[in-house]
């Protein structure tokens, strides 16, 4: 197909998009609740055809491993049936005003994490907008597993998404998405956002989620045994890929005995949760990594993972693939000025010990969502993204009088 | 010791001139370098006692150069630091040197066997800093020296701009244009003339990109470089070096060679492996470069890159640099701010 014949395609199947979002306007977003948790749990079930489906597939597209993929799509879609209906309660309107949502919404997907487009993609139909998703093809699996699942429960509302692939660079058919789309979130890179939203008509809801990555925090006095364990997991999930994934943690003091603990706890995970397969470019960087940390500091490394403690202050990013950093930070308060240099690309902060306590010391322009270890990567789909409600620019106000 | 092993160095590098090869002479030279840097280089020797195997089958990450000094003597005692580029992340590698007598011999003897083959002296037009001009930089030093070893005349035209053409209006003898890619990118910007160079001229092209102009694929590059200045692309070689090395790889085109691939001197072994066992791969099969360069005597000879490579025989062919090591979802701006 010619691209001017795919744009031709892509216009038309945008516009009955945006007709077909009239089955979502016609019910409550109680009933979208009901329809969205039926069909993530038909794909939750591993006893289910498209369960079985998911962990059929989902190993290949996102290189996890199968355990990986079960214990991501568990700890994802576990229980989405009460956080859809808190969702829903939570978009209400605020009373005196009527929501309307967007004519056409589009869900632009990075390929990272492949649970991530539960959230918006939940959050966007919750507000009733149609939904063009476009997710790479190598990582639409997800997605289109959900359409499969809707239209099982609700053929209508799963008319009112669509989920496209197409090699990066089409420019073409990616315009023709932002010409028709009255709401984008995109997720990417900083160059991509900036590029993409470059091309985004003004009067476009621009829903950006960016760069970013996650840090550890470790009160002294914590137990650093359990601490260690609740972190492996952190660093395990999605095999560190995340942009929620601890690059580094830091402790009070003491880092050398919780980097010891933290190998450990990573050397126990590995059996259940293994690590999928490293390319070669990761395991390139890994190398560099790792012979930084060796020349350094000390160098704990098994079988797909390594943890390091090195004798400085700051962070050091990591490739990835469970390799993470320990450092002491010389109190809360150096450790916090570090984050303030990372910015809004801090998205998270696990910490073992008092959560309030380094919530409020962390200086302005850094809002992430500050969580107990062992809990960044399982978000929930009521948590904020970016210091901002999931909602945020899904939902439009006809105000009243 | 140092000594000693200076002299063999030396030895190893004048018997392998005009492409000779004592590989078994070369491996236990850099198996006693091992274990003499393993006492002296103290990330070397961590980076050894870590892995628990002997120091020869041990290679230095290039990324540890941007992070710790490696060298086996005191700052006090150098006598040139060159430094990396540092534009796509934050710190800088720095390579220090207490003598430049075994990087001299080095890029003399590649040079002259890969570079200035069947020539004695020639024009050369130098599309880089002066030594003057960036102190810090490998590049510009071996450049310099080339200067003085290889040069009949010599033109340095750095940023590109007139000179250029001034340069090369005149030739009537050949000449050797020599360069980055990213300055061959700036001239094909600038220039709205072609060249026809005598017969015999040749291009050096070597190093990336690193953001410092529009990325242009190494086979466009090289024709559009063919085109502009009229030399055949068998005399346009790829130079293949780094700030941690001491020594330098050379395309082999002019030596007869058909394909693009790196011609490894004979004192320098150079090893694809694998980037998470770090043992050697088959021959024909994707890893990352290794090289083990005997000429980097006062610091760590094996040299652990990130640079994808395939073994073909002697030779390599390079298949460029791993992205950077900021995974999926972070940025380099963050890595940037961290240091």
């Amino acid at each position: 197909m010619s691209v001017e014949s795919a744009e031709q395609a892509l216009s038309e199947a945008l516009d009955d998009l945006a007709v077909a979002g009239e089955a979502l306007r016609r019910r409550t977003p109680a009933q979208i609740a009901e329809a969205l948790a039926d069909a993530w749990e038909r794909i939750a079930d591993p006893e289910r055809a498209l369960g079985r489906a998911a962990r059929g597939r989902l190993p290949a597209s996102s290189g996890l491993t199968l355990p990986m993929v079960a214990w991501a799509l568990s700890t994802t879609l576990g229980g989405a049936r009460e956080s859809l209906a808190a969702l829903a309660r939570e978009m209400a309107p605020p009373p005196g005003v009527i929501a309307t949502p967007h004519r056409l919404g589009a869900l632009i997907l990075a390929g990272n994490v492949f649970t991530a487009c539960v959230q918006p993609l939940s959050v966007a139909l919750l507000a009733r907008s149609p939904l063009l998703v476009k997710a790479s093809s190598a990582d639409d699996v997800l997605p289109r597993l959900f359409v499969d699942a809707l239209r099982e429960v609700d053929p209508e509302l799963a008319a009112a998404v669509l989920v496209v692939s197409f090699p990066r660079g089409t420019e073409a058919l990616e315009a023709t998405i932002l010409h028709h789309a009255a709401a984008v979130s995109v997720y990417g890179s900083d160059s991509t956002l900036a590029a993409i939203r470059a091309r985004t008509d003004a009067n476009t809801t621009f829903i950006a989620h960016g760069h970013g990555l996650g840090l550890g925090w470790v009160d002294a006095g914590e137990d650093v045994e359990e601490a260690a364990g609740r972190f492996a997991l952190d660093v395990a999930a999605y095999d560190q890929r995340g942009c929620m994934s601890p690059h580094a943690i830091a402790i009070e003091r003491g880092g050398e005995a919780f980097a010891r603990e933290l190998a450990r706890a990573l050397e126990r995970i590995a059996v259940e949760l293994p690590r999928g397969p490293l390319s070669t470019q990761v395991g390139a960087t890994q190398m560099q990594w790792r012979g930084v940390a060796a020349a350094r500091g000390v160098l704990h490394e098994g079988d797909g993972w390594a943890v390091s403690f090195e004798p400085v202050a700051a962070p050091r990013l990591s490739p990835g693939a469970r390799n993470v950093m320990v450092f002491e930070a010389g109190g809360l308060e150096s450790f916090a000025e570090r984050a303030s240099v990372i910015g809004p690309h801090l998205k998270t902060l696990g910490v073992a010990g008092d959560l309030e306590r380094v919530a409020r010391v962390l200086p302005p322009g850094v809002s992430p969502r500050v969580c107990p270890a062992g809990t960044m990567q399982t978000p929930g789909l009521l948590a904020y993204a970016d210091g901002l409600p999931a909602w945020e620019g899904w939902r439009r106000f006809v105000t009243v009088g | 010791m140092r000594d000693a092993l200076h002299a063999r160095v030396a030895a190893l590098i004048d018997a392998c001139a005009d492409g000779a090869r004592d590989d078994v002479t070369r491996d236990a030279l850099l198996a006693d370098l091992a274990a003499w840097q393993a006492d002296r280089v103290e990330p070397y020797r961590r980076l050894v006692a870590s892995r628990g195997v002997p120091p020869d089958a041990v290679a230095m990450p290039t990324d540890v150069f941007r992070h710790v000094r490696v060298a086996a003597h005191p700052p006090s005692e150098d006598v040139r630091v060159f430094r990396t580029s540092g534009t796509t992340s934050g710190a800088r590698g720095a390579h220090p040197l207490r003598d430049l007598s075994l990087y001299d011999r080095a890029a003399r003897s590649a040079a002259r066997h890969a570079l200035f083959t069947g020539v004695d002296r020639m024009h050369l037009v130098v599309l880089a800093p002066s030594p003057a001009e960036a102190p810090d930089s490998s590049l510009s030093y071996m450049l310099g020296r080339f200067a003085e070893w290889f040069g009949a005349r010599v033109d340095w035209v750095f940023p590109i701009d007139d000179r250029l053409a001034r340069a090369l209006e005149p030739a009537t003898e050949p000449v050797a244009l020599l360069g980055t890619s990213f300055a061959f990118v700036h001239a094909e910007d600038r220039l709205d003339r072609r060249f026809a160079l005598p017969p015999g001229s040749r291009v050096m092209q070597t190093g990336g990109f690193k953001g410092r102009s529009r990325e242009v694929e190494p086979a466009a590059l090289r024709a559009a470089i063919s085109a502009r200045y009229g030399v055949p692309q068998t005399h346009i070689v790829a130079e293949y070096s780094m700030t941690e090395l001491s020594s330098q790889l050379y395309e082999a085109t002019l030596l007869g060679a058909r394909e693009r691939r790196l011609w490894v001197p004979g004192w320098v072994r150079a090893t694809v492996v694998d980037p998470e066992t770090l043992a050697p791969v088959p021959q024909g099969q994707t890893g990352i470069l290794r090289v083990d360069d005997p000429a980097n005597l006062d610091t760590v000879s094996a040299i652990q890159t990130a640079d994808l490579a395939i073994a073909r025989g002697d030779a390599i062919e390079l298949l460029g640099r791993a992205p950077g090591a900021a995974p999926r979802g972070c940025s380099l701006a963050v890595e940037e701010a961290l240091g």
